[in-house]
């Protein structure tokens, strides 16, 4: 008896004082904002989490992540952390690069950061692998809190630019829900970049490949996209402004939805079975039938404004195995220097950690 | 407050005695005459320094020694009767502005103090001197005229820097810092600054009002930032020099036990062309400035 009313206190309390919350969409793309709506008691804090993981793909002993993060409002606390590494570089862009490097311990270096101003980072972590890791373990968790209102209810919005996709871990009030930013294949080609199948596959020798299924997505244009798509032309994408400019013609060939970028698995046509690489580039379903008749007698030429090295990407249709993600570019400027001097006070902490 | 100390030493390389209360020989009404002249050793760009309303230095060297290094020169005196005195002295941003003022440095050496039977020039070898911030002046005893001065600056150990000589805009720069002997807790820290920026700062010192203590401001280009007391540092201060870089800077932090480390300072790729200055420091609370070492990189 005294268990069951035990039992019952603790179901009540955890209805009483349990966040129960919703997370709209809920199968988000790359880039949306999640809306998280609960309640709570009124005038409650609510602490809220949120995390996702990724796979960095190691290359010559080194791994290397350039993306854009959106912090949200204080108070908050972001920690990242590095498995299988030697040692970990995290530079942030707040008008300039200001770069902090930690050794790992026993492999793993973490960075943890409360009460980041709000804002758009760019955000650069490299370093070097340990020996025989082909890949690097990164989970990224974000912690903030809400207050409920009068009524008990409390929102907030997530922006998911630059979490890739694949599963978004979300806590509110000790309850956790686990949603999918973008597909399957978007999470498995994104997120995690294993080597390459070698058999490779032509993209633009067969009509056929030119009927992509409906069902066959583009996938989002992340770093190792990118790079796939400079090994295709012959670039180095370890050098900037050659990965900048396979950039730059990847972004343009795919800008007018003739040409579309799909994963391994996704359907190239009907007949022609599946992308067996990591990427395969196709027609999209914004090719016109004349365009693809042209296409097939040109043989992948057809772009005649394009450069022979952009135009190559479909006749070179490289399998080379994915290497570390590069840098992203662009940046701002913004004036957070209350951050900057956190981040400085970080290195009083344990090497291979701030707090 | 550490790491402020350390972020305030990198920031500050390009003005030294912004933090370190050095300063480029100020002795000119007298340094046509006599002159102090060390021997190889490395040494530290400064701006265009402004004292007072009289006083202007442009792009000088602070000479950097360590500790474990004696001090080898030469003295040239320009005078044809014997009788220099050559002095070592904590330097004072307070004195020499109050020399400024005036006109007329103080002669009076509060430091060490060498009486020299020489005329016309001759070779001088010094023990190591503890770690800090030093003028070295040299005055005619018989007229009590400063003949010239300089400063430098001591630090515990050598630090020595592994870089390439020019990286493409864009890529990372990757920097080995490695300092000897010191097996504690220490950050290494890096700036990088193009030269044609650090041409363009300035350093001003100015009396306050009060007749008490003194101004500095840093100016980088179009931004200026007050440093109301050199002695407190804070992070205000650290966050108002960060301001003040120009957005093709980087700067690069790392704590570490080991004497050798690697820096990794981002570059974009809209960085211009040219020389870039980096300057590199070593800092420790219990310890101090541990290391100091200046290069230059070109970005291609």
């Amino acid at each position: 008896m005294i268990m069951r009313l035990l039992l019952l206190l603790v179901i009540f309390w955890i209805i009483a004082s349990g966040s129960a919350f919703e997370v709209s969409p809920a199968q988000p793309n790359p880039g949306d904002t999640i809306t998280l709506e609960g309640t709570a008691s009124p005038g409650q804090e609510v602490s809220l989490g949120s995390s996702f993981s990724l796979n960095l793909p190691v290359s010559a002993g080194k791994y290397e992540y350039a993306t854009e993060v959106t912090i949200p409002q204080k108070p908050n606390r972001i920690t990242v952390t590095a498995r299988d590494v030697e040692d970990f570089n995290a530079g942030v862009k707040m008008g300039i690069w200001i770069t902090k490097s930690f050794p790992a311990s026993s492999g793993t270096a973490m960075i943890s950061q409360r009460n980041v101003p709000p804002g758009r980072y760019d955000l650069k972590m490299f370093g070097n692998a340990r020996p025989g890791s082909t890949n690097i373990p990164v989970s990224v968790e974000a912690e903030t809190e809400v207050k409920a209102d009068s009524q008990g209810r409390y929102a907030l919005d997530i922006d998911t630019s630059g979490i890739p996709a694949g599963e978004y871990r979300i806590e509110a009030g000790g309850e956790t829900k686990t949603i999918q930013i973008g597909s399957a294949s978007l999470a498995s080609s994104s997120g995690d970049s294993s080597p390459s199948d070698e058999r490779g596959s032509e993209i633009s020798d067969t009509e056929e490949k030119i009927k992509a299924k409906p069902s066959a997505k583009p996938v989002r244009i992340t770093p190792v996209v990118i790079r796939w798509y400079a090994n295709g032309l012959g670039l180095d994408a370890e050098n900037t402004s050659q990965y900048e400019e396979a950039e730059r013609l990847l972004k343009k060939r795919i800008s007018d939805g003739y040409w579309k970028i799909i994963a391994r698995g996704e359907p190239l046509t009907e007949e022609a079975g599946d992308c067996l690489q990591e990427y395969c580039l196709v027609r999209g379903s914004g090719a016109c039938q004349e365009c693809r008749d042209k296409d097939i007698l040109l043989k992948g030429s057809y772009a005649n404004n394009l450069s022979a090295n952009e135009s190559a990407i479909s006749l070179v249709n490289k399998s080379d195995s994915p290497t570390s993600e590069p840098v992203n570019k662009g940046g701002f400027w913004s004036r957070i220097w209350d951050w900057v001097s956190q981040l400085f006070g970080l290195m009083m902490g344990a090497a291979g950690h701030i707090n | 407050m550490r790491t402020t100390r350390v972020l305030l030493l990198v920031l500050g390389l390009f003005s030294v005695f912004n933090f370190m209360d050095v300063i480029p020989g100020y002795a000119q009404e007298g340094s046509q005459f006599g002159a102090i002249l060390l021997d190889k050793t490395d040494a530290i760009k400064m701006p265009q320094l402004n004292i007072g309303a009289n006083w202007s230095y442009a792009y000088e060297g602070i000479p950097v020694i360590s500790e474990n290094q004696s001090l080898n020169g030469s003295i040239s005196s320009g005078l044809k009767s014997p009788g220099v005195n050559l002095c070592i002295k904590p330097f004072s941003a307070t004195e020499i502005l109050k020399a400024s003022e005036v006109g007329k440095s103080n002669l009076n050496c509060t430091g060490t103090s060498f009486e020299l039977n020489l005329t016309e020039q001759a070779n001088f070898s010094l023990p190591g001197l503890g770690q800090g911030f030093y003028t070295l002046s040299l005055s005619d005893t018989n007229s009590s005229q400063e003949l010239s001065a300089l400063q430098l600056l001591v630090a515990q150990e050598d630090l020595a820097l592994q870089l390439p000589s020019s990286i493409k805009a864009g890529d990372p720069l990757k920097v080995e810092a490695n300092i000897s002997g010191i097996n504690q807790s220490k950050i290494f820290g890096v700036i990088m600054i193009s030269g044609q920026d650090y041409d363009n700062m300035s350093l001003n010192l100015t009396s306050r009002e009060s007749g008490s203590g003194y101004n500095s401001t840093l100016k980088i280009g179009e931004r200026e930032g007050q440093m109301p007391s050199l002695a407190s540092l804070s992070y205000d201060l650290a966050m108002d020099l960060l301001y003040l870089l120009p957005q093709n800077s980087a700067v690069a932090i790392q704590e570490s036990l080991q004497s050798e480390v690697e820096l990794f300072l981002i570059t974009d790729t809209a960085w211009p062309k040219g020389e870039y200055i980096l300057t590199c420091a070593v800092y420790s609370s219990k310890e101090g400035l541990l290391g100091l070492k200046q290069e230059t990189v070109k970005v291609i």
